[in-house]
């Protein structure tokens, strides 16, 4: 029921990771709302290459680049859960983002990696000012600029889909891995963390810093 | 600083492919070209990058009248209607493209033609630069990967002195910029007294990087790339076996694709898969370490482009 110990606590192996999106899948379907949206995707032709994906509406106020487009010609083909805009905003228009979402594991960092792109209304894509004007939390946007060489949040190609993506650099995900279990009681049961509750506990993490919300439903789990 | 002397990294860091630029067709007959746009011919560094070329390469199109007042980072290429991926070296994109094989008994398609494009930059092929300085962040992030593969951290290129990892990056760019022959008009004796210069500032710091202080790394900086657009093979491969014997090329490549080498000694002539680095066969009886020593790309990795049948 707990799934299997990780090996290489906060290192997963490919097949940890593969195991582990199962498990995130299971509980994202009893978690129902929006968290159910998240799919399993495979590479057409090559094993090995599997990642987690899902698609979200951002609801952000005008005054964005493109402004409003609000009877968007809607070319999103996969199934989507609204996000109904904030109640206080109802007469403003917003501008409404589409965002792909993917949790890809990287076989040099042996973490996931959160990759996302953005799009506005119209199809257009987000710039990465844009990228961190609107799809990146307010409150972490100045380290995120500022993080390593070059910031946290840069373009590279999708692994499996081989175009590009922004993705939130990986280097510092095993520090904070390692800060959320319980150090002072080493190798007790309860310290460590299990391959089933390792996506959740690391989405909670990072996926904010992007704009995932993270529900207490994906931590309630059926069994 | 001077570099110690590798005849191989030196070779490598020397190797030069003859490119013929053409503006794409459709391109010059909207610009108005009356007249034909003669190419532009360089020979350029195989561990150079296309952003490092753009200026020298938009100039001499505009000197040709053509209008262009967008960023240089608005400029991309094409092979075969296939855009190139800037972030990828030169030689590395040559050898996946062409897919040449140089045991083949044709001649190599030099010079290579390439189409320069001033428009429709394509965003969902290619990712955005920000010209020279995305160039640069790729770079560096590339040998920060190298060095978490080979360390479980980045910290020995994060304790680089900021100089020394201007000096990487710096040695790299001036190389490109020298070494085309384009600047024919340069004194001779200049021009190769400034790329030893480049060599020796790009090696003296990548050399402590690449031999990590004398210890056997934990993983190999190692990327596969395989025909038809197939994700990039990138897996951590440890160079030790069991017995704690360091792995040949041929056994890494047969622990990955043992379809493609089924034996890790010697070619199988069913499959005929060749490992091609820096536009050479590479013996499979090469040890993966000094491989990984000598044969990787500035950005610290290994690039191996499988090529299938002659």
């Amino acid at each position: 029921m707990n799934g299997s110990r990780i090996c290489h606590y906060p290192h997963l192996t490919r097949a940890e990771f593969d195991d582990a999106a199962k498990h995130f899948l299971r509980q994202a379907h009893h978690a129902g709302g929006e968290d159910a949206d998240w799919k399993w995707i495979e590479h057409e032709r090559v094993k090995g290459f599997g990642y987690l994906a899902t698609r979200r509406l951002l609801y952000r106020p005008t005054a964005l680049q493109n402004s409003i487009d609000q009877d968007n010609d809607d070319t999103d083909d996969s199934v989507t859960v609204k996000e109904e805009p904030d109640q206080s905003s109802i007469d403003v228009p917003s501008e409404c983002l589409t965002v792909d979402y993917h949790i890809i594991y990287s076989s040099s960092y042996r973490v996931p990696v959160l990759y996302f792109n953005a799009y506005y209304s119209n199809g257009s894509p987000l710039s990465i000012d844009d990228i961190f004007s609107h799809v990146i939390e307010p409150s972490r946007r100045d380290d995120l600029r500022t993080a390593g060489f070059n910031g946290a949040v840069s373009q590279q190609d999708h692994p499996t889909l081989m175009i590009p993506f922004y993705y939130l650099h990986p280097c510092e995900t095993p520090f904070l891995l390692k800060n959320i279990v319980d150090n002072t009681r080493e190798l007790s049961e309860k310290s460590v963390v299990h391959v089933d509750g390792y996506l959740r506990s690391w989405l909670s993490l990072i996926g904010p810093t992007a704009g995932i919300k993270v529900g207490i439903g994906l931590f309630l789990d059926s069994n | 600083m001077t570099a110690p002397q590798n005849p191989i990294t030196r070779a490598i860091w020397d190797g030069a492919l003859p490119i013929k630029f053409s503006l794409d067709a459709g391109e010059a007959d909207a610009a108005g070209a009356n007249t034909i746009i003669e190419p532009y011919f360089i020979e350029a560094p195989r561990c150079s990058y296309f952003p490092l070329l753009t200026s020298q390469i938009r100039k001499y199109f505009t000197d040709l009248s053509l209008q262009f007042i967008g960023d240089d980072a608005e400029i991309w290429y094409d092979v075969d209607g296939t855009p190139l991926k800037w972030h990828y070296p030169i030689g590395l994109l040559f050898d996946l493209h062409t897919g040449y094989r140089p045991d083949s008994n044709s001649p190599p398609p030099l010079p290579w033609p390439v189409t320069v494009h001033f428009k429709n930059f394509p965003a969902d092929k290619l990712i955005r630069a920000q010209a020279i300085d995305a160039t640069q962040d790729f770079f560096m992030s590339m040998i920060k990967e190298a060095d978490f593969l080979r360390n479980g951290s980045t910290k020995k290129v994060m304790n680089l002195s900021k100089n020394d990892q201007v000096q990487l990056w710096d040695g790299l760019w001036s190389n490109s910029l020298l070494s085309c022959k384009v600047l024919q008009y340069l004194n001779q004796a200049i021009l190769t007294y400034q790329c030893a210069g480049d060599y020796d500032r790009f090696w003296s710091i990548n050399y402590r990087l690449v031999m990590n202080d004398g210890q056997v790394p934990r993983h190999i900086p190692l990327r596969i790339y395989l025909p038809d657009n197939c994700p990039v093979i990138q897996e951590p491969i440890s160079p030790l076996n069991e017995d704690g014997k360091v792995l040949s090329l041929g056994a890494v490549l047969h622990r990955v694709l043992p379809e493609l080498f089924p034996s890790p000694t010697t070619n199988d002539s069913s499959t005929d898969a060749a490992p091609v680095i820096h536009g050479v066969i590479t013996s499979l009886a090469v040890p993966i370490v000094e491989a990984s020593q000598n044969l990787c790309y500035p950005d610290n990795f290994l690039h191996i482009v499988v090529l299938l049948g002659k």
